[in-house]
């Protein structure tokens, strides 16, 4: 199986980074590119790209044009272009996007719904 | 203070609407609505609106905050920031050009520095200069 490579985004491009020792609760809504460490319980709802790191640990539903996971996500994803899971993630919730990347070794347990882009 | 090794910024276009808490260092550029509870240090940037509690260990703020802002060592409140709320922590400093609408409440703690007792030398050294 070919494994996924793209590029590692560079953290000085980014205008959002909650680092390992942040933990929130709550609704969280941006529209820039946004990189999580840390824990976060409630609703995320953004129109821009989530990366999600390795020791990063997410509670909750997802809504984002694009989701790149490296950590652990528990709830449902929605994305508007693509979900990509690497090595690292374990998700536990239903994927709905029009792309969908799974790279050898993630760990996935809900349904996957791959829509076409207008519909979501 | 030396803002090089801060690892966590909320961005401009971001809007947090509850409880954070976090160790080191976090700086806010957008929108916050909630509680912020830390043994750090927190930045509130000139772009930021923040509604709602602060509970620090040290604060620097140029933004806008409807709350109040308690720390444990020190609030640093820059020029041409807006607080509507009160300010609590051992050691307060405040620039020229800031609106307050609150209380300023200077809590007594043995570590500070008594302005009275020290010489200019020790005062000098302990004053942060932005």
């Amino acid at each position: 199986m070919a494994e996924i490579h793209s590029e590692r985004v560079k953290e000085k491009d980014l205008d959002t980074i909650m680092g390992e020792d942040i933990k929130f609760s709550g609704t969280l809504s941006f529209s820039d590119p946004l990189m999580i460490k840390g824990e976060i319980e409630g609703d995320v709802n953004a129109t821009g790209i989530i990366y999600i790191e390795k020791d990063a640990k997410i509670t909750a539903n997802i809504k984002a044009s694009q989701v790149q996971i490296r950590g652990q996500v528990i709830g449902d994803i929605i994305a508007t272009e693509s979900v990509q899971l690497f090595a690292s993630a374990k998700v536990t919730g239903d994927i709905t996007a029009p792309k969908v990347k799974m790279e050898n070794g993630c760990f996935f347990s809900g349904k996957c719904q791959m829509s076409s882009e207008d519909s979501v | 203070m030396k803002k090089d090794n801060i690892i966590a910024t909320l961005g401009l276009n971001t809007v947090f609407n509850g409880n954070l808490s976090f160790n080191d260092f976090l700086t806010i550029k957008g929108k916050y609505i909630g509680t912020i509870t830390s043994g750090g240090t927190l930045y509130i940037e000139d772009s930021a609106l923040f509604e709602g509690n602060i509970n620090v260990k040290n604060s620097v703020i140029a933004g806008q905050i409807i709350g109040d802002v308690t720390a444990e060592e020190k609030i640093e409140v820059l020029s041409n920031s807006v607080i509507k709320g009160n300010l609590k922590a051992p050691v307060i400093k405040i620039a020229d050009g800031v609106e307050i609408q609150g209380r300023c409440q200077m809590i007594q703690d043995a570590d500070t520095i008594d302005i009275f007792s020290t010489t200019v030398n020790q005062l000098k050294k302990s004053v942060t200069i932005i």
